[in-house]
């Protein structure tokens, strides 16, 4: 798991203690709320949009949110709540199943970076919860248990998500860039 | 971890917020601190949507004053006219009570002619 939780206490002299601040806790997270919005809306002004939302929750919330790895869990469930909220009230995202997404073609430079590309347009094309939970996996590095925990479901049901998830995706990138193994 | 996982975190890897974001959240903290607290902003600094409201009630108020007035004036020329019907009646039967006492008089001494009439005779 990436280390991400929130130094949620900041020293002031060698013993005293302080709670983190709310323009403490923005600066920190900010790369990571707008970051699981922008994977799975595919969307900046969008993910923008959703990423402040949440802090405006946070700071409505701050004084009863306990600091440090809690927040940090609040913040990633509340980020994915808002932006599922968000992509069925708007219906941003044309509703493409994984098999009907077209093919990739076959890069002639900046193989990474075109793999990367096509991998963000193939995660797009993922169900609603299966995309989150890919979001969840790859950008955060969770584990099923955390990612169950964050999105309300149950861990079978996550690992279920990412197994079929990453099946359809190998299949869809060896068929048109070869063997990634 | 097979590539696949590998290429995937590459691919959703976080990425920063947009130049500007911490300070617009902050903004619109301060904003939303400011009408949490219930404190009343200069009147220039108020958002447009209070000036519209503001504007919308106003009109509201004064089509229910305007029509309160008209209603009021309607009232007073019903309460006049119905005044005026009432005189009228009240003089008609006036009238015609006068007619009827005026008839019986001329009777009575039409009566009271006859009577002298056949006396000398």
């Amino acid at each position: 798991m990436i280390e991400n939780t929130i130094p949620m206490t900041a020293r002031a002299g060698a013993e005293t203690e302080v709670r983190a601040t709310f323009s403490d806790v923005l600066r920190e997270q900010q790369g990571m709320v707008f970051s699981i919005a922008l994977h799975f809306l595919r969307d900046c002004s969008a993910a923008e949009e959703v990423a402040q939302d949440v802090f405006l929750q946070l700071h409505r919330n701050f004084d009863q949110l306990e600091t440090g790895a809690r927040m940090t869990f609040w913040l990633r469930k509340v980020t994915a709540n808002r932006a599922i909220d968000y992509i069925r009230k708007r219906k941003l995202r044309g509703t493409v199943a994984l098999e009907d997404a077209p093919e990739p073609r076959s890069p002639a430079a900046q193989p990474d970076f075109l793999l990367s590309r096509r991998l963000r347009s193939l995660i797009a094309t993922l169900p609603d919860q299966p995309r989150m939970v890919m979001v969840m996996r790859f950008q955060e590095e969770l584990m099923p248990t955390e990612i169950a925990e964050i999105l309300g479901m149950p861990v079978r049901t996550v690992k279920s998500h990412l197994q079929r998830s990453l099946a359809m995706l190998r299949e869809k990138i060896e068929r048109s860039m070869g063997d990634v193994h | 971890m097979d590539d696949l996982e590998r290429h995937l975190k590459d691919a959703l890897a976080r990425e920063d917020a947009p130049a500007g974001f911490e300070a617009r959240v902050m903004s619109a903290v301060n904003q939303a601190g400011e009408s949490n607290r219930g404190g009343r902003p200069h009147l220039a600094a108020r958002p447009r949507w209070q000036w519209i409201f503001a504007m919308a009630a106003a009109a509201v108020a004064m089509i229910g004053v305007g029509g309160e007035w008209e209603h009021h004036v309607a009232m007073e020329r019903i309460r006049t006219a119905h005044l005026e019907v009432e005189q009228r009646e009240a003089g008609e039967a006036a009238k015609a009570q006068l007619q009827v006492a005026l008839r019986i008089t001329s009777a009575k001494l039409e009566e009271i002619q006859q009577k002298i009439g056949e006396g000398s005779h």
